[in-house]
């Protein structure tokens, strides 16, 4: 742990490789146990998934237990674990949480608030819309961490460059799908609103949301997606402690604390396993599609 | 045969009036398709500013009907001959490009909910409303308020035989029975006619039959006038009392046949078969 952000980081107590393995084990088996007394409650789907990344973390475990690995290479999962329960326990942990988790918030609501119209507006004239599309095609395939240095200069070090970086990354994804969805808006459905009585809003409202609801959903669910991908390059703009995962993970990679950034990787896919199945949650709010 | 009578009486009564529901009036429509590099796009009005000279395609021409209160009318053409041109216009949905439609003396601008509208298309019926929710989006639409929206529902699923089916979503019902939601979700708000595009067109034979049993006891319960266009001769001589015969492309009326026959009809009595091989013989030249 040479180098590390954290001097004391070493004072912390790392679990033996044993006690790792107990605590995995008994991971596994308090849901397995729970499921045998409550049918039901818990999924047969989720106990195999869980199973999996248990059995996977202490085969990983026992072959840094072994020594078959260089420690600073691959740090075992035991350690990366300790570090993180120690950076929570002196407070470090927290503000990149609430950081990183408000940047990602804010950029995903303003690109909806923004891809969703102009998507709809976009398939609602096309006559506008397809000269367009060259250009739109072209900002697409742009990764968004090219716009960085650009974003430095608009915005400034900090939240707002951070959060110009996401916002890109998630525009496209729900903007396309948002067009696509639009699309499958047969005329007799909009005719069908217009012969009882209904307006143009009505018809927002009555066919080409709920039409394109589904398709607004992929498109919001790949769009925080890649927002986490470009979360690191993302958090290189910022400037104080307390910046981010993402920054995290950038400043440990630099002296070489790669427990931290391990830290830092399984914590991004926690949360964005979690962020995942709260979108996902959504899809069923529109129902009576086969 | 009560429900006939009725009917003479009520027809009396709107020619004593003097008013028709419906009036078409010397009805032209034309499009004009514009071919550019292999691609044909077809519009309702000369472009402006294009060199390139359109090819003008006659959907209607002249085409001038009275329909009354309560009629059941049948548009009957081969397909292509602007039958359902001409139903879009009464819908309000296109115009026509000379000529005037009207309704209740007034001049039909757009579409209302007065003429409502069934269409062929299964997704018409929203898959995303239950067969309750479909139903109610007129009224709904129309700003009726809960307690009288609830009661026209609940009577128009008894009226189109779907009771029990109230919860149940489009992907969960058969074609015969989506197009019964289709003509409920129209009729629910009592409007002064249902215009009727194709609706069974889609559907087997059995089904068909019998939703067009359907229609006419729908249409004996309510006092509505329905426009129905098909190109099936023996559904419009099933079902009309006039049917209006178009020719071919420029649509134009050919003929307007009065089938005298009181409802139930029997498809296989002598006189139904007389009037069938009349309009069929219309239809041929």
């Amino acid at each position: 742990m040479h180098g590390s952000y954290f001097p004391e980081l070493e004072k912390g107590d790392i679990l033996s490789s044993p006690s790792f393995i107990l605590i995995v084990l008994s991971i596994i088996a308090i849901p397995a146990v729970f499921r045998w007394l409550f049918p039901g409650l818990i999924s047969t789907r989720s106990l195999k998934g869980l199973s999996v990344a248990g059995g996977i973390l202490i085969l990983w475990e026992i072959i840094s237990a072994l020594g078959l690995v260089n420690p600073v290479l691959l740090p075992p999962p035991g350690r990366v674990f300790s570090n993180i329960v120690y950076m929570w326990a002196i407070g470090f942990l927290q503000p990149q949480i609430v950081s990183t988790l408000f940047r990602l918030t804010y950029a995903f609501i303003l690109a909806l608030l923004s891809a969703v119209p102009l998507g709809i507006l976009a398939s609602y004239s096309p006559k506008y819309f397809s000269p367009l599309e060259p250009l739109v095609n072209a900002a697409r395939v742009i990764p968004a961490p090219a716009w960085l240095s650009l974003s430095i200069l608009w915005f400034g070090m900090g939240h707002a460059s951070a959060i110009f970086i996401i916002w890109l990354a998630c525009f496209f994804p729900i903007f396309l799908n948002t067009v696509a969805g639009v699309s499958k808006v047969e005329p007799a459905q909009v005719e069908t609103v217009l012969t009882f009585g209904g307006n143009k809003f009505d018809v927002l409202v009555e066919v080409i949301l709920p039409v394109s609801y589904h398709h607004i959903v992929t498109g919001a669910r790949i769009g925080l997606g890649i927002g986490w991908i470009t979360l690191v390059t993302a958090e290189l703009v910022s400037v104080d402690i307390g910046s981010g995962l993402g920054w995290m993970i950038n400043d440990s990679r630099i002296l070489l604390d790669t427990t931290t950034v391990l830290s830092g990787i399984i914590l991004i896919g926690i949360f964005g396993t979690i962020t995942d199945t709260v979108l996902k949650r959504f899809e069923g709010l529109v129902q009576g599609w086969s | 045969m009560k429900s006939s009578i009725e009917k003479d009486v009520r027809q009396f009564k709107t020619s004593q009036n003097g008013r028709h529901v419906i009036e078409i009036e010397n009805v032209s429509k034309s499009f004009f398709a514009y071919t550019n590099h292999g691609e044909t796009v077809i519009t309702e009005k000369k472009r402006l500013f294009s060199r390139k000279k359109p090819c003008e395609l006659v959907a209607l021409k002249d085409v001038t009907l009275n329909i009354d209160h309560g009629e059941f009318i049948a548009f009957l053409g081969p397909s292509g001959c602007g039958k359902s041109t001409m139903l879009r216009i009464l819908a309000g949905f296109e115009s026509p490009s000379e000529g005037a439609v009207r309704c209740k003396g007034a001049c039909i601008s757009g579409p209302h909910p007065q003429r409502a509208m069934v269409f062929q298309s299964e997704r018409a019926v929203f898959p995303w409303l239950t067969v309750e929710g479909n139903i109610s989006l007129g009224p709904r639409l129309q700003g009726m308020d809960v307690e009288e929206r609830k009661e026209k529902v609940a009577k128009t699923i008894e009226l189109i035989q779907l009771d029990g089916f109230e919860k149940a979503y489009p992907k969960t019902l058969s074609g015969g029975m989506l197009q019964r939601v289709a003509v409920g979700r129209a009729v629910v708000s009592q409007p002064e006619v249902l215009l009727m595009d194709e609706p069974f067109g889609a559907l087997d034979a059995q089904t068909r039959n019998s939703l067009q049993d359907h229609i006419v006891r729908i249409w004996q319960s309510i006092e509505q006038t329905i426009v129905f266009v098909t190109h099936d001769i023996e559904e419009a001589a099933y079902l009309a009392n006039r049917v209006v015969v178009f020719t071919r492309r420029p649509g134009q009326i050919r003929d307007i046949i009065t089938i005298g026959l009181p409802h139930p009809r029997a498809r296989t009595s002598a006189e139904f078969i007389e009037y069938r091989n009349r309009l069929a013989a219309l239809i041929r030249h």
